[in-house]
């Protein structure tokens, strides 16, 4: 059911926009990131600099209602938002 | 000091997956839920293998969005984009993204939807380099970052096979 499997060398891809947005003062524009979000790449990808996650399989399943799927994405934000602050 | 945007981390769904049988229903439920960006993948058969849906999709989500104060945001995996902009942001679309891939025109692509009143993004897929952004970086709302081929299986398009 679910979709593609994240690619990992998008992590890296993430954090260097980050850098240059930083760099360049471009704070105010927005990373979003899409394909193979679920709760197990939602913590990393967060981390590495996104502010938005697209999710589709995750989110819409036959596995959880969609209030309990977002519920679990968020908890894995959370823990990547205490994980960046040690 | 980037502390600041950590808490601003959001998260788009993505209605290629919903059950479009029960499309609205399943969209509500996730506006219940908190999400304030509806995303709409818009694929042509030609930039990306498979197809989706087009604009009539956008205008039957618009009024469910606007219930939530939502974005609706189109990401148009399609070539020649600019052909589609004004249909989709007058059928609801107010955030709309294309790809650095199909716009030998960029800069002026990215006006035109500035100037059509929608937020634009510009997306890369996995394998085009952040270079071709240095120029245009400044005009976007946001860049959307593909972390898998767009437009291929998965993704609710075709079922997958197991493990």
């Amino acid at each position: 059911m679910g979709g593609q499997e994240f690619i990992p060398s998008s992590l890296d891809k993430i954090v260097r926009l980050r850098r240059v947005l930083t760099e360049r003062g471009l704070e105010q524009v927005q990373i979003a990131v899409d394909g193979g979000i679920h709760a197990q790449t939602a913590g990393p990808v967060a981390r590495a600099g996104a502010t938005v996650l697209v999710a589709g399989s995750a989110i819409f399943n036959d596995h959880g209602s969609v209030a309990d799927n977002l519920r679990e994405l968020r908890a894995a934000i959370g823990e990547a938002k205490t994980g960046s602050r040690r | 000091m980037s502390r600041g945007r950590q808490g601003k981390i959001q998260i788009a769904a993505s209605i290629l997956s919903a059950d479009f049988s029960r499309l609205g229903e399943e969209v509500t439920q996730a506006l219940e839920a908190g999400v304030r960006w509806i995303h709409v993948d818009i694929m042509d058969g030609h930039f990306v293998p498979n197809l989706s849906m087009g604009s009539q999709v956008v205008r039957s989500l618009r009024p469910i969005a606007d219930k939530f104060d939502a974005l609706l945001h189109v990401h148009l995996m399609v070539e020649e984009p600019e052909r589609y902009l004004a249909d989709f942001v007058r059928t609801g679309a107010n955030s709309v993204s294309i790809h650095a891939e199909t716009c030998p025109h960029l800069h002026r692509t990215i006006q035109e939807i500035r100037a059509l009143g929608a937020r634009s993004g510009v997306a890369l897929n996995p394998a085009t380099p952040l270079l071709v952004l240095q120029e245009i970086l400044s005009e976007v709302d946001f860049v959307l970052i593909m972390s898998v081929e767009p437009g291929f299986g998965g993704a609710g398009v075709y079922p997958l096979e197991p493990g």
